[in-house]
């Protein structure tokens, strides 16, 4: 999964038989929630063709880190499917256990210029981890409905 | 043994002589085609778990997660004799694809992860009277009207927009309401399974969010693994069965696979997270977050299903308007009205559903709750749910393959109501990733490779050809062929791809 600078994290591909799996390390929860953002963003469309035009304000609740960040990129999905819009990255301002605040940067959805990847139909509760090991390190972890 | 690994075989005493103890990883052949996971595979099981499929169609080393999945399931309260697995199954999420539970509803659960986001994802045929011959002069103005009347890929730019009040309707009836206002035929309805139509839905289940995202996309297929296919009856395999459901050899049919869109996903979604705290409220130890469940009659267990059955609605009419919308595009492109092609609908089938039924179970009738996660109902003959223009010959059962092989017609048969709760396969069963299949594909024209065998091949993105390419999928052959040697469903023809529309 490529970085364009604007994450603090690394995020890559897990495989699976019929769906898509993200996984993902960055040195803050904030850090990783943004990382695994941009990289979902990643499976929805190619974006480097996508500005960081419009924000759009997230805000999350949830009951524990890994609830906060399934309902983060599930917003994200809805914005796609129903406002068109496209993100180039995140910009989370805090996450907490039980909430995450920030927005999302991006633009509407042009067929000439952005090419539609994965049709994502909703992020799933499997094997979800959202957490920070002993030596500080935030690991993240989902699996996408394709 | 045909092939595989991890396996090992012993023979032990058994009454009558020597019985060969076959493994496959921590299965244990107790049939031809039949494998038992036994109960302490892992903690909690509360039944053993059941895998119909040849050796073939088994994960390979390395690839157990499905068959953990079906121990995972098994853990559920309220299971009934089996974790069943079909041929097709894989790797799913929670429950695996493929896979089967019945629920005592007495004190069994409902689980919104095992039917899926996709809520009552589904395949129909459409017949016609029309020969290759006759569709081969206009194969690419239909493709092109297929494709421009039939939106496929992210598209919420459907033929039919609903407005609040138009979507509690379609929430409400389904199937009912598309033909009600003009999408469809009365006859269809009966050929539909269930009549397109659950009763008990609860439109006032169905977020916001849910009505926001399915709002534009009533007569949309989506991505992924949905498609329209023109396909042609290559084989006919049982020929009073298929003179039952109007297929004869040489006979261009049209395929649909598709289900509720983003609305079924998002009622999903919700009820996802009421589950996983109704789970904890009532004390169910969740293997995976994905099982998130709920006693079958707790507020939050008959909330789900009110909101399940109304989104199990909005696919029926989905499909309905896909039907009409086809149906409209072969006449304009053939230049006669739809009534001169003979377009009926042969059949619609759910695979992605739990639904009340009566089983049999210790020689008593009971009902249960069947969970069917990528698996299709295949009542026999004389059912009293299959419609009754096919009641004396069986339900019809649609399994599409992969768009560079073959589909299959089934019908219903007895056994499968005793080994499978009337269940069987809802397609070939991924056996690749999309990322391993477009890895070992790269460079490979696809549609270019299609071409070779007279199939057209349209998508809106192209990247999917690889990832829905032969390779990805499992053999349908073997597929079929186990449920017709295990007596579950019996071929009744072959379908071979023309014309491929993809999202």
């Amino acid at each position: 999964m490529g970085r364009d600078g604007s994450e603090r994290g690394r995020c890559w591909k897990l495989p699976h038989t019929a769906d898509v799996g993200l996984a993902a390390v960055a040195p803050s929860a904030e850090a990783l929630l943004e990382t695994l953002s941009a990289g979902f963003a990643g499976l929805l469309a190619d974006r480097r063709a996508v500005r960081p035009r419009e924000e759009w304000p997230v805000r999350v609740t949830g009951a524990g880190f890994v609830s906060v960040m399934e309902r983060w990129l599930d917003e994200q999905l809805f914005l796609w499917e129903t406002r068109r819009f496209l993100t180039r990255r995140a910009r989370v301002d805090r996450v907490t256990p039980g909430a995450a605040q920030g927005v999302l940067l991006g633009e509407r959805y042009e067929a000439s210029r952005h090419a539609q990847l994965l049709a994502v139909k909703a992020v799933t509760k499997h094997a979800s981890r959202f957490e920070e090991d002993r030596d500080g390190t935030w690991h993240g972890r989902v699996y996408l409905d394709i | 043994m045909e092939r595989g690994t991890d396996e090992s075989t012993s023979i032990s005493e058994a009454e009558g002589g020597l019985v060969r103890q076959e493994r496959h990883g921590p299965l244990l052949r107790v049939g031809r085609d039949i494998w038992e996971l036994p109960i302490g595979h892992r903690p909690g099981m509360l039944v053993p778990g059941r895998i119909y499929g040849s050796e073939s169609l088994l994960p390979g080393e390395g690839e157990h997660e499905a068959i953990q999945q079906v121990a995972n399931v098994a853990t559920l309260p309220g299971i009934v004799r089996f974790s069943l697995a079909m041929p097709d199954f894989h790797w799913g999420y929670g429950f695996p694809i493929g896979g089967v539970a019945a629920m005592r509803p007495e004190d069994g659960v409902i689980s919104p992860g095992g039917v899926g986001f996709d809520i009552n994802c589904g395949v129909r045929l459409i017949a016609t009277n029309l020969s290759l011959e006759e569709i081969e002069p206009v194969r690419k103005a239909l493709t092109d009207q297929l494709f421009r009347d039939i939106p496929p890929g992210m598209a919420e730019d459907g033929p039919w927009r609903l407005d609040d009040a138009e979507c509690d309707r379609v929430l409400a009836d389904g199937a009912r309401c598309a033909v009600e206002r003009g999408w469809g035929l009365p006859e269809d309805l009966a050929r539909t399974e269930s009549g397109g139509r659950m009763e008990n839905a609860e439109p006032s289940g169905v977020s916001v969010r849910a009505r926001a995202r399915g709002r534009g996309q009533l007569g949309t297929i989506g991505s992924g693994n949905h498609f329209i296919e023109v396909q042609v009856v290559d084989r006919l395999l049982d020929a009073a069965a298929g003179r039952a459901f109007g297929l004869s050899r040489g006979q261009v049919v049209v395929m649909v696979h598709t289900g509720s869109r983003g609305l079924g996903h998002q009622v999903c979604t919700d009820y996802l997270e009421v589950a996983e705290e109704a789970a904890a409220r009532h004390g169910v130890a969740l293997v995976d977050r994905q099982l998130a469940c709920a006693p079958v009659r707790s507020p939050e267990g008959q909330a789900y299903l009110g909101a399940m059955n109304a989104a199990a609605n909005f696919a029926w009419a989905n499909r309905q308007v896909i039907t009409h919308s086809t149906r409209m595009a072969f006449a304009r492109v053939l230049a006669r009205p739809a009534e001169e092609l003979g377009m009926r609908l042969v059949y619609d089938v759910s695979h992605n559903m739990a639904k009340f039924e009566e089983h049999e179970v210790d020689g008593e009738r009971r009902t249960l709750c069947v969970h069917r996660k990528g698996a299709t109902r295949a009542f026999p003959a004389g059912h009293r749910e299959v419609p009754a223009e096919y009641r004396d010959v069986g339900q019809p059962v649609l399994v599409p393959g992969d768009m560079g092989t073959a589909s299959y017609v089934c019908v219903g048969l007895p056994d499968g109501m005793a080994l499978s709760w009337g269940s069987t396969c809802h397609g070939a069963g991924r056996r690749q990733s999309r990322t391993r299949a477009r890895k070992s594909l790269a460079g490979v024209d696809i549609r270019a490779r299609l071409a070779e065998r007279q199939i057209t091949v349209r998508a809106r993105n192209p990247r999917l050809l690889a990832e829905e390419a032969t390779e990805a999928y499992k053999d349908v052959e073997t597929v079929v062929r186990v449920l017709d040697d295990l007596k579950i469903a019996r071929r009744v023809a072959r379908l071979v791809p023309v014309l491929v529309i993809k999202g």
